[in-house]
């Protein structure tokens, strides 16, 4: 775990070495900066709550009946809202949407019912690990935005990524209010979500 | 006056077009006594009209040779010990550049699409020739023209939405023609530039250029569509678009009528074909019900009950 976040890290700060960017012109202006950077924020966004809804779906679709159905309807409902914001701030942003969308579809829908089946302990430490993960995605992303980007003219963006990242936290308690640490190998499962997800992050910023 | 070899040691090119100006300084001063060892006229190195500097990005009027090495020299913020520190006009490279290009487009119908024109360019909005630095090939003048060109045609779609008499797929068909309209009157040298275009190392930026086109006139006409389609309908839109342009290369008629009605046709093939993959898309999830409920049929009919 340890391990995935210092390679992540290298990978991110290889800032320098952009080849794609050399084979253009110039060091872009600060406003082109700002735009690329609300345009990569808003993809790996939209794919990520995508992923989130279609995880949950995937453990309601096993876990519907049982008693903790209802605390997994309540959380997919505020996902469903959380994607249907990021697709109003597409147009608006003029941002480009992942091309990978279908395989985060299938993904997340194979992780969700994949855990779920390993029991409602194992799909709550899912749900820990992957909003631990999306809630210091947030946190990264605000800092990027507080450095970089207009706090006046995309003060939306800004607050909307806060409220997401509160409600994110709050599903990350309620997953572990819910014994999410008697899951089985909680410990290996949840370090393999988390790698995961990072992975997912990384790609989808990019593709 | 020929190029003089510098050094890329990794420094930005405006260090570089600095250089060369410290260099050729002792050049220009002696041009500017050449006749006689009598000064041809005072040139006076602070223009009158300078204005403080504010900072970021201010567009200034160009002015001379020596005016814009003092400018560049504030711009990469060496120390400058004269006055002229606090009253030198700012411009940013990239506006320079610009400017630069725009009075290029003059020159290409004579010159075409090449560092010539660009060179032309130079000379014309009077700056020093070392501003060429700034510039690799001829293909910098055909992606600002891109650039120029797509940002008119969004100017015009936002235009057309405020008035609101033409609506949707008009809309769209009305700001392709726009755009290629303003293709047309280089349409002698166009080819050259499609074909610099397809130059590996340019074909990178002229990928960008033609989905930020296809993206602008998307989004120029509201399009919200958050997946795989926004994708198809950009690329769909590129390829009708570029059809469109190679058409013009041929093109005899007047005005090159035939190619605005070329465009109009291949739009509404693409239209009616749009609504044939909608109801395709449609058809998808249907398909897979009566996936299911075959395989349901199936097995009905093969277990032994």
């Amino acid at each position: 775990m340890i391990t995935s976040r210092l390679l992540l890290r290298e990978i991110s700060r290889s800032k320098s070495t952009r080849f794609l960017s050399s084979l253009t012109s110039f060091e872009p202006k600060p406003e082109q900066r700002t735009r690329e950077l609300i345009d990569k924020i808003i993809r790996v966004d939209q794919a990520g709550e995508l992923a989130a809804d279609r995880i949950y779906a995937g453990q309601m679709a096993v876990l519907g009946r049982t008693d903790v159905g209802p605390t997994i309807q309540h959380m997919w409902d505020e996902e469903k809202a959380h994607l249907a914001k990021f697709n109003e701030l597409i147009p608006k942003y003029k941002a480009r949407p992942s091309i990978l969308l279908p395989l985060w579809n299938v993904a997340g829908f194979a992780l969700g019912a994949g855990t779920a089946l390993l029991g409602k302990e194992a799909a709550m430490a899912c749900t820990v690990a992957v909003e631990a993960v999306i809630g210091e995605h947030y946190n990264n992303q605000l800092r990027d935005l507080m450095e970089h980007a207009d706090q006046t003219k995309d003060k939306d963006l800004i607050e909307t990524i806060k409220k997401f990242r509160d409600d994110e936290n709050q599903h990350h308690d309620t997953g572990l209010a819910n014994n999410a640490e008697q899951a089985p190998f909680y410990q290996g499962l949840t370090s393999a979500i988390k790698m995961g997800c990072r992975l997912g992050i990384y790609v989808a910023e990019r593709i | 006056m020929e190029r003089l070899l510098t050094l890329r040691v990794g420094t930005s090119r405006l260090n570089r077009a600095v250089n060369l100006c410290q260099l050729n300084s002792n050049k220009l001063t002696f041009e500017r006594y050449a006749t006689n060892g009598q000064p041809k006229e005072t040139i006076d190195p602070l223009p009158k009209n300078t204005m403080k500097l504010t900072g970021s990005e201010n567009v200034r009027p160009v002015y001379g040779a020596l005016a814009s090495a003092a400018e560049t020299k504030k711009d990469t913020n060496t120390s400058d010990k004269t006055s002229a520190n606090q009253d030198v006009p700012f411009q940013s490279e990239s506006d320079l550049r610009d400017n630069v290009l725009r009075e290029s487009l003059k020159f290409v119908e004579e010159l075409g699409w090449t560092i010539d024109a660009i060179r032309a360019g130079i000379r014309a909005s009077n700056q020093s020739s070392t501003i060429e630095g700034l510039f690799s090939s001829g293909y910098d003048l055909v992606e600002y023209f891109q650039r120029d060109a797509n940002s008119k045609m969004s100017a015009y779609m936002k235009e057309q939405m405020k008035k609101g008499e033409i609506q949707g797929t008009r809309l769209l068909i009305d700001s392709l023609k726009y755009r290629l309209g303003l293709v047309i009157p280089y349409a002698s040298t166009w080819g050259q530039a499609m074909a610099q275009g397809a130059l590996p190392q340019n074909s990178m930026r002229s990928w960008k250029s033609i989905l930020e086109f296809s993206s602008e006139a998307w989004y120029g006409i509201g399009d919200t569509s958050t997946d795989i389609n926004w994708y198809t309908k950009r690329l769909v839109l590129a390829t009708v678009y570029k059809s469109a342009e190679v058409y013009m290369l041929q093109d005899q008629s007047q005005e090159k009528l035939d190619t605005m009605d070329f465009l109009e046709r291949r739009l509404h093939d693409f239209q009616t074909l749009g609504s044939l993959r909608n109801t395709m898309s449609k058809s998808l999830s249907d398909t897979a019900q009566i996936t299911s409920g075959i395989f349901s049929v199936i097995r009905n009919l093969t277990s032994r009950r």
